[in-house]
């Protein structure tokens, strides 16, 4: 399996405040990898970083392309579609990923749309939390790439609308494409990782596969990341 | 990859709305000042047309702020940041869709004019006539379209250097903010919007110079290249400023966050 993602001596300091550093990471092709870490721990800009709409030291490939331009081309990105204006439509915003983003698959949108329920005429205002988290999601994996971030995509949502997108991460996930998904609650994804990786004191703490945790550790993937924090100290885990 | 023609018109819809807002605004505008002179008892058929003069002044001033409004937000919001294409020409489409809004807004208050000129032509017709004869007596009279077209250009070499300047500003704030330890981001913000609006007013009084001169080349006659050399000053500011705004945004600007 070749890298989709490879990350090497990275560093990012806001406002003189060391953010992460030293961060090197890889991840293959085809697999579910969830990022793990307290709050404040670096999850976002990490994908913020993977992206481009942060500035760090350091050298990022995605899909073996390190060009910001080229990098966008094979991620998408779960943005909380802050540039739009609360009066705008869901199928206007979809027009608009539609227009921007020539891998977006509209057939694909629709399929998740209505297996999320989301109702396209309704205004950005009149969408709950739960409701726009699911349209975040289906617009994020509408898009054909290689690699997909999903930032704390069930935050605040109740646990229906978690089952639900749950389900349609697993459904609409391309064979060959990585899913990372960041989040500080454990359980609700851990059935569905293949990897985790553990962002903790500005650095990757671990990165260990899900079958290793359970057969070579005999821990659940909550276990094992609690007990990370329990010791204090690094897993000195990689895959 | 996105193609520019593809952002272009994503950007210009949006900037397109706020434009269609302005105007709704202004038309409701129109009309309640007509219903006005309507209950007065002094409506008659150019009522309409004088209300759109009176008016539009305020689209014209209100579209600025709006634009500058959304051409800035585009440059720190990951919605459109996130659009597969380089920084140069993404700086591109931003600013153009700005500017092609700017002219759509000039076409419709045309447009109205037009209308409501029409619908009042029986009295504004001595108007009009009065007008002519006081043209032809002018240099403006010799040549009305290039007077015209004169003033349309700089109308918007002056636009796009103020919203370059604009832009210049937010984005080196914008920039300054992730460096500098936050106690200091105040300070720092705070000195840098006083120097830019200092640089600013500097640069306004200068253009108001320059157009004060302009106008008077164009209706006087004084010679055309010099009027020019004042159109390519300023353009060769934004030039400037472009290429610094695309560095700025390449290097070192980010999105703000989720």
């Amino acid at each position: 399996m070749s890298n989709v993602l490879a990350i090497k001596d990275l560093a990012y300091k806001q406002n003189r405040k060391t953010i992460l550093s030293n961060v090197d990471l890889e991840l293959t092709t085809g697999k579910i990898v969830g990022l793990l870490g307290e709050n404040g721990a670096g999850k976002t800009t990490l994908m913020r970083l993977i992206t481009g709409s942060a500035k760090g030291k350091g050298a990022i490939e995605v899909s073996g392309d390190s060009e910001i331009a080229k990098r966008k081309s094979h991620v998408s990105f779960s943005e909380q579609l802050h540039g739009f204006s609360n009066g705008y439509k869901v199928d206007q915003v979809v027009h608009f990923y539609e227009t921007i983003y020539p891998d977006f698959d509209h057939a694909r949108y629709d399929a998740m749309a209505k297996f999320l329920q989301v109702d396209g005429t309704k205004k950005l205002s009149a969408l709950s939390k739960g409701m726009k988290e699911k349209v975040v999601i289906a617009l994020t994996l509408a898009r054909q790439t290689d690699l997909y971030l999903l930032d704390e995509p069930f935050s605040g949502i109740d646990s229906m609308s978690r089952k639900r997108i749950i389900s349609s991460i697993l459904q609409w996930k391309p064979d060959d494409a990585t899913i990372l998904i960041s989040d500080h609650y454990v359980t609700e994804i851990a059935p569905i990782l293949d990897e985790i990786v553990i962002v903790k004191d500005h650095g990757i703490a671990t990165h260990i596969g899900a079958d290793a945790i359970r057969d070579e550790k005999g821990m659940e993937i909550e276990d094992y990341y609690e007990s990370l924090y329990e010791d204090g100290g690094d897993a000195d885990d990689e895959i | 990859m996105t193609k520019f023609s593809d952002l272009f018109k994503a950007m210009s819809s949006s900037k397109f709305r706020s434009i269609h807002q302005l105007m709704l605004l202004e038309l409701a505008a129109v009309a309640v000042s007509s219903i006005w002179s309507l209950i007065r008892g002094d409506f008659s058929s150019a009522t309409l047309f004088y209300s759109v003069m009176g008016w539009s002044i305020i689209p014209y001033l209100v579209s600025f702020v709006l634009l500058a409004v959304r051409n800035e937000q585009a440059f720190t919001r990951d919605t459109f940041r996130l659009a597969p294409i380089s920084d140069g020409l993404f700086y591109a489409a931003n600013l153009l869709s700005t500017v092609v809004s700017f002219l759509y807004l000039l076409v419709l208050q045309l447009v109205l004019m037009a209308v409501t000129g029409l619908i009042g032509w029986s009295m504004l017709s001595s108007m009009y006539d009065n007008m002519q004869m006081s043209l032809q007596y002018s240099d403006l009279g010799s040549n009305p379209v290039g007077v015209c077209l004169g003033m349309l250009t700089v109308m918007l070499v002056i636009y796009l250097l103020a919203w370059s300047t604009v832009s210049l500003v937010h984005l080196i704030t914008s920039a300054a903010s992730n460096y500098l330890p936050r106690a200091r981001q105040r300070i720092v913000n705070g000195i840098v919007y006083v120097v830019m609006i200092l640089i600013t007013f500097r640069v306004v009084s200068y253009l108001m110079g320059q157009i004060a001169w302009m106008s008077s080349s164009l209706m006087g006659g004084t010679t055309v290249s010099s009027w020019w050399i004042g159109v390519l000053i300023m353009i060769l500011i934004i030039a400037i400023e472009t290429v610094a705004n695309i560095f700025l945004l390449n290097k070192w600007v980010e999105t703000t966050t989720n």
